[in-house]
């Protein structure tokens, strides 16, 4: 199946291809959680700190649904 | 180090040896203690009565980096209580570098006449006649003082709105550029400063007054090791410089929390187009500036220039609150309007939150569709001429509210909330009801603990566990604000450790004992003060509460309201 997978704030820097400005569209087993998500694109679990899957956070065990948005996000303090 | 006290009546400016009971205190500590002590919790704020402090942070002039922080305090005409707002940029060094440790403006200049203070050193400093300069907006009032005294000056002034007394009035201050984008924006201070007939302080950049410390080397030690706490920490050294502020956008609108459209909803659907990444790349694109150092003694560099397609300066610095205020509030996803918008309110002179939110307010009430940037930019050009919607939308959301008749007003003590929804994060419901400041969401920024991603421990949308988390967060931040650390360079005192760099400090400047104890005495005696002072000036419980909306809307797309219950707001500080 395929999603739409978003980097934001710095985990472009860390993945490991070239990332494409307009985020990256990809053919995913179906079923696939956000944790497993994460692992097929190579950046590392603890980089990421939130998820939004379809405008909704999401956890590492949730599945991702066919054509789901997920974008990944950093951790934030400040103010 | 010496207060400054300036009469306007007599129009006189005299120096004056610290009094004991302020020698170990700084920013809002200074502010709040010596507003209470000194002026009627019943005087009218935009009178003579009224008295407006400034005050560097305790740290401030010290080799700690990120604490150029100013303090300003004063009754607020807007809150109608006690208010401290702080401000980066060069004036909070240069000052205690000139040896000053507070500016204590009172009185009034007769018949509407305009001065500005000189401070050249710690011990001459005076009042120029400047009647000519009413009505200046704040770029135009640089260059003009820049140009007569020479750019080595920090000016910190008012734009025509704090000329025309209205409550969402700021007061500005140049960054290291000598550009007038700082504010110390909340409260309506900048209509303080025009009441007293005061358009601008002028300060020398160039004292080397080392301020003093008991134990020199203890202090530089651990001022050395929180600056590298500062640069390891992945937000504070690697996002915010990258992204500034505006990186917030993303994830509090996926927490549903960025309030759009009069806070009618959590989302704002054209995120995409206003988002911190979005923003960083236009500016790349354009050839302005991301990493942008916009105050003295700073290593994070939050700041930048956002430029037009044809690579000339439109604003800086362009952070998260004014994104939200002048985009999704409003409706507003053309960030070349969003810029605009926050030039305009640095060069008037207005709180960019009180401004959007009260642009919300209208729009909300029919006045305009939401969205339409145009008019908002229109509008707030009008709070400069003084037309009678630009006096409206220029004393703030509350007064809008009034005038439409329209009671979906976002605003605790008539002043704005932020950019963070209560009902989406609820922590932040409880600071904004119980500060003392009216809805501020730096005095207890709560977001990290609320969201599980970040770390934190309750969950954001129950009332559970809120007020502890609040009250704990509003007793520490009344301590940062007091030693004047900026908020992106907290990562320094995150840890345990980190904390102790900052009691080491403190002993090691005080000379006293200083430890977990005494911190939090500090804060809570700061929150007690300004309590107690906005009791005496008439508040009730009732001005401790968040409006009827956020109890009775649910905010999509979690359709949530504020559980955080009346009494429970009310329990907040009982026994502080
Ligand atoms: S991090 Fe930003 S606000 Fe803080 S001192 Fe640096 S430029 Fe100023």
């Amino acid at each position: 199946m395929k999603v739409h997978l978003r980097l934001l704030g710095t985990l472009p820097d860390y993945y490991p291809g070239d990332y494409p400005e307009t985020g990256l569209d990809l053919d995913v087993p179906a079923g696939i959680t956000v944790g497993e998500l994460a692992d097929l694109v190579q950046m590392p679990r603890e980089r990421i700190s939130i998820v939004s899957v379809n405008g909704f956070l999401a956890k590492a065990d949730d599945k991702v649904p066919e054509n789901g948005v997920v974008k990944f996000l950093q951790s934030l303090h400040g103010g | 180090m010496k207060f400054l006290r300036v009469d306007m009546t007599a129009q006189t400016a005299e120096w004056q040896d610290v009094p004991q009971e302020y020698e170990k205190l700084g920013g809002r500590a200074l502010t709040s203690l010596l507003v209470d002590s000194e002026v009627s919790a019943t005087a009218d704020p935009l009178t003579g009565d009224n008295k407006l402090v400034f005050a560097p942070g305790y740290f401030s002039g010290t080799t700690l980096v990120n604490s150029s922080r100013l303090s300003v305090g004063a009754k607020s005409p807007l809150t109608g209580g006690i208010k401290e707002s702080n401000v980066g940029g060069t004036v909070a060094y240069s000052l205690a570098r000139l040896g000053v440790k507070a500016v204590v403006v009172e009185g009034q200049a007769a018949d509407g006449k305009y001065f500005y203070l000189n401070i050249e050193s710690d011990t001459a400093a005076s009042l120029v006649p400047c009647d000519q300069l009413k009505g200046m907006r704040t770029y135009a009032l640089t260059q003009t003082l820049h140009g007569e005294l020479g750019t080595d000056k920090s000016v910190t002034c008012i734009g025509p709105a704090g000329d025309q007394q209205l409550l969402s009035a700021s007061i500005q201050s140049t960054d290291l550029d000598g550009r007038p984008c700082r504010a110390a924006g909340r409260g309506g201070l900048g209509a303080v400063m025009g009441s007293k007939g005061l358009k601008a302080i002028v300060v020398d950049r160039n004292g080397k007054k080392p301020v003093p410390l008991a134990d020199d080397k203890r202090f530089k030690d651990a001022a050395r090791a929180y600056a590298k706490d500062v640069k390891a920490d992945e937000f504070s050294g690697e996002i915010l410089p990258e992204l500034g502020t505006a990186v917030l956008v993303e994830p509090i609108n996926a927490a549903g929390a960025f309030p759009t459209r009069n806070a009618r909803q959590g989302q704002f659907e054209n995120v995409d187009k206003i988002s911190g990444e979005a923003i960083a790349k236009v500016i790349k694109e354009r050839g302005g500036k991301n990493k942008h150092k916009g105050c003295a003694q700073c290593i994070v560099d939050c700041s930048n220039e956002f430029v037009t397609a044809e690579g000339e300066f439109v604003t800086s610095s362009l952070e998260y609150e004014t994104i939200w205020s002048m985009g999704g509030m409003i409706g507003n996803d053309d960030i070349d309007a969003i810029a605009r918008l926050d030039f305009l309110c640095d060069d008037i002179g207005l709180d960019t939150m009180n401004t959007g939110v009260a642009l919300a307010v209208a729009f909300d009430a029919g006045y305009a569709e939401f969205g339409d940037a145009k008019k908002a930019i229109s509008l707030v050009e009008q709070v400069a001429e003084g037309t009678e919607m630009g006096r409206l939308i220029g004393n703030g959301p509350h007064a809008v509210g009034e005038h439409f008749n329209h009671d979906r007003v976002p605003a605790v003590k008539k002043q704005s909330m932020a950019a963070y929804d209560p009902r989406a994060i609820q922590g932040m419901a409880v600071t904004y009801a119980t500060t003392p400041m009216g809805a501020d969401h730096t005095a207890g920024w709560v977001v990290d603990q609320n969201l599980e991603a970040f770390g934190g421990t309750v969950d954001a949308r129950s009332g559970e566990g809120q007020v502890e988390i609040s009250r704990a967060t509003q007793i520490h931040m009344a301590a940062v604000d007091s030693v004047g650390i900026c908020d992106f360079a907290q990562s320094g005192l995150a840890s345990e450790e980190g904390i102790g760099n900052v009691y080491t400090m403190m002993s090691a400047k005080s000379g006293d004992v200083f430890g977990e104890a005494e911190w939090a005495e500090l804060g809570s005696t700061v929150l007690r003060t300004e309590l107690g002072f906005n009791k005496r000036a008439g508040l009730t419980e009732e001005d401790y509460q968040l409006p009827e909306m956020f109890y009775k809307e649910p905010l999509p797309p979690y359709n949530v309201v504020v559980k955080v219950t009346r009494e429970q707001m009310n329990s907040t500080f009982e026994d502080l």
